[in-house]
């Protein structure tokens, strides 16, 4: 275990259900990853890799573990406090974008903005809108953009904050071969930057990631 | 960004739902407005009822009053004014008094400020012998009347009444009561001697059925003459002019303040008959404006009553309706709601959005409602919005209490749909979908 590490999970367990009808979602699950680290968890639907990822990022509390990030306990955090540090310093990709449809691309992607504190928010907010080849979209609502578009405003939203983290689950589900290498590049390009991402997906490439946890009911496969 | 701009687009993108709870608070609280505006309305509207009504009562009661003074001057006199030593019972058996009086008296009433005697008619009666005719008559002389000063409304610029009872009698001149006339023969024109002197006959009275109907009516200074009663009268008449019935009897005490050596008779028959009248009209009058009043009271009770139910019912079905439009709300944007909670917004903050938007729900509501209610409210009775009365129906506690209470009652029917919101679990919801 390395002490740089953005994120760290330390025999994180969930359970789901009732006792004696209890399923288990994780168990003793621990990973880690490091700035400028482009992790992949990788395994089947239902084997656990959501779970992790909303534990991981103060979403889901877990049943035994800890969740460190940047040396932080989340779950030491009143539910209050954990929502401001979760915003500043994770931020997350999901496989359904949820943008608020009745904003705009660029309000979107500045949303957190009205929660946070966040230094410089348009002149950020503006430069990953043109990173992400949104220049032309910024006054247009989601529902006038196309799928892959959709996901870059997702993400650059995840980013304005410039968190240390970026949870993307299945970010790349809904979309074809084109966006999927899109987004794909903007991860990778974030993390080159300093940033560390931990992905979800099922899909069946490795190449190309830091490091591929292989997930199955629950348990990291070795 | 802030927090406000996302609740107006959000209001904005899904303005159906934020209408449809805007016209649901409008129609609420209009119902409520309506309900106290008619009640409102209705008060004003009794008050001029009931107004015009006693205006009317009063106008009909001085209408009343003047036919019964015309009627009664028609009527004649009905109030003699005696010398204090003058038998009544003598005076009913002679026909006429036979104790006398200075002339003066008719002064002293006439400035004397008195309030309830009009057309002051000074008498020198006498009954006599006709010579001429061999009739028993009553002589009657006069001045013809005297005013009132205190009642200068019936004179004239001169100062005389301007509608006389009767008129000064010219010397050389007689007037005869109807039935003398005709026993003697005469009609109005001729000539007569009455003691050895002639007189014209200017008049023959139409018959009266009382001593009138034998009386010789002719200057007073001429009965003064022919019975050495010089400057001296038996009796002055007059119109009482009382209204009530507890006023019934003052006049003597007012006549005798002004001249203590005198007596009062008053024609109790024809005054009693006045008063009763009078009274009638009056409790007829009393009585509808009672029933008038009733009726109004009864209404508005009853308007009351409904308002009292109506009320809350309404306002108990316009939360319940808030409290499933936000909660649909919600439920609508669960995800929205979720990702909100990922990037950071606290519990209050998602509160504060439905909850911010409920209290503009509430206060366009308030501004519609109160519009449509009063409006209505006041076309309902009859009030249009540029009459003065329009006016009186706007309460200012009232546009406070709805500002007010509008927002509160939406917010506290969106209470806990809001809660519901903040308490999302976001992990559910986006692992579920």
């Amino acid at each position: 275990m390395t002490e740089n590490a953005v994120l760290r999970t330390e025999d994180l367990s969930k359970f789901y259900g009732r006792t004696g009808k209890q399923v288990t979602a994780l168990e003793n699950v621990s990973i880690q990853v490091e700035p400028t680290t482009f992790k992949v968890i990788r395994g089947p639907s239902g084997s656990g890799k959501s779970t992790l990822l909303l534990a991981a990022g103060g979403l889901l509390h877990p049943d035994a573990g800890r969740v460190l990030v940047r040396e932080e306990d989340l779950y030491a955090f009143s539910p209050g406090q954990r929502t401001v540090f979760r915003g500043q310093n994770i931020g997350f990709v999901f496989q359904q974008f949820y943008l608020v449809p009745y904003l705009s691309v660029l309000e979107n992607v500045k949303m957190p903005g009205v929660a946070l504190d966040i230094p410089d928010l348009d002149e950020r907010a503006a430069g990953l809108v043109e990173r992400f080849r949104l220049g032309h979209r910024v006054d247009h609502f989601p529902s006038e953009l196309s799928t892959g578009e959709r996901q870059r405003v997702a993400l650059a939203r995840a980013l304005v904050a410039e968190p240390g983290i970026l949870l993307a689950d299945e970010p790349t589900g809904n979309l074809d071969m084109e966006n999927e290498q899109i987004i794909v590049d903007c991860l990778r390009e974030y993390a080159r930057n300093g940033g560390a991402v931990l992905m979800a997906t099922h899909g069946l490439r490795t190449d190309g990631f830091d490091q591929v946890y292989q997930l199955k009911d629950g348990k990291l496969q070795e | 960004m802030s927090i406000w701009s996302i609740i107006r687009k959000e209001i904005a993108h899904n303005r159906g739902n934020f209408v449809i709870g805007l016209l649901c608070i409008a129609v609420a609280l209009g119902l409520v407005v309506g309900s106290v505006t008619l009640l409102a309305a209705h008060d004003i509207n009794t008050e001029q009822v009931v107004d015009a009504k006693e205006r009317e009562t009063r106008e009909a009661m001085e209408a009343l009053e003047d036919d019964y003074r015309m009627m009664m001057r028609d009527m004649g006199y009905n109030v003699l004014v005696l010398s204090a030593d003058q038998s009544i019972d003598e005076l009913r058996m002679h026909g006429a008094p036979n104790t006398y009086m200075p002339v003066d008296y008719v002064e002293a009433l006439s400035t004397g400020g008195i309030e309830n005697l009009n057309h002051l008619f000074p008498v020198l009666q006498q009954r006599v012998t006709w010579p001429e005719k061999e009739r028993e008559i009553i002589l009657c002389g006069t001045m013809g009347q005297v005013p009132n000063f205190e009642k200068p409304q019936f004179l004239n610029d001169e100062g005389m009444y301007r509608n006389p009872i009767r008129e000064a009698i010219p010397a050389g001149a007689v007037e005869l009561g109807h039935d003398i006339a005709r026993a003697a023969g005469v009609a109005e024109g001729d000539v007569v001697t009455l003691f050895d002197e002639e007189f014209t006959v200017q008049r023959v009275h139409v018959r009266r059925g009382n001593e009138d109907d034998v009386t010789v009516w002719c200057d007073l200074a001429k009965v003064q003459e022919w019975f050495d009663l010089d400057g001296q009268i038996n009796g002055i008449l007059a119109l009482e002019c009382v209204c009530h019935f507890e006023e019934f009897g003052l006049v003597e005490q007012e006549v005798q303040e002004i001249l203590p050596a005198t007596q009062v008779m008053e024609f109790g028959t024809i005054m009693r008959a006045r008063l009763e009248a009078r009274a009638r009209a009056e409790q007829m009058h009393e009585t509808a404006l009672d029933q008038e009043i009733a009726y109004r009271g009864q209404l508005g009770e009853q308007r009351q009553g409904l308002v009292r139910i109506l009320v809350p019912v309404v306002l108990l079905g316009a939360a319940v309706w808030i409290f499933f439009l936000i909660l649909g709300n919600v439920k609508d944007r669960q995800g929205e709601i979720a990702v909100m909670r990922t990037v950071g917004f606290g519990e209050g903050k998602i509160m504060g959005i439905f909850l911010i938007k409920a209290a503009l729900m509430g206060v366009a509501g308030a501004v519609i409602g109160y519009l449509l209610g009063i409006t209505v409210g006041a076309a309902w009775e009859g009030i249009v919005f540029w009459s003065p009365e329009f006016g009186q129906l706007i309460n200012p506690a009232l546009i406070g209490l709805i500002m007010i209470g509008a927002p509160a009652l939406a917010i506290i029917a969106g209470w806990i749909p809001a809660m519901k919101a903040a308490q999302l679990d976001p992990a559910v919801i986006l692992r579920e979908e």
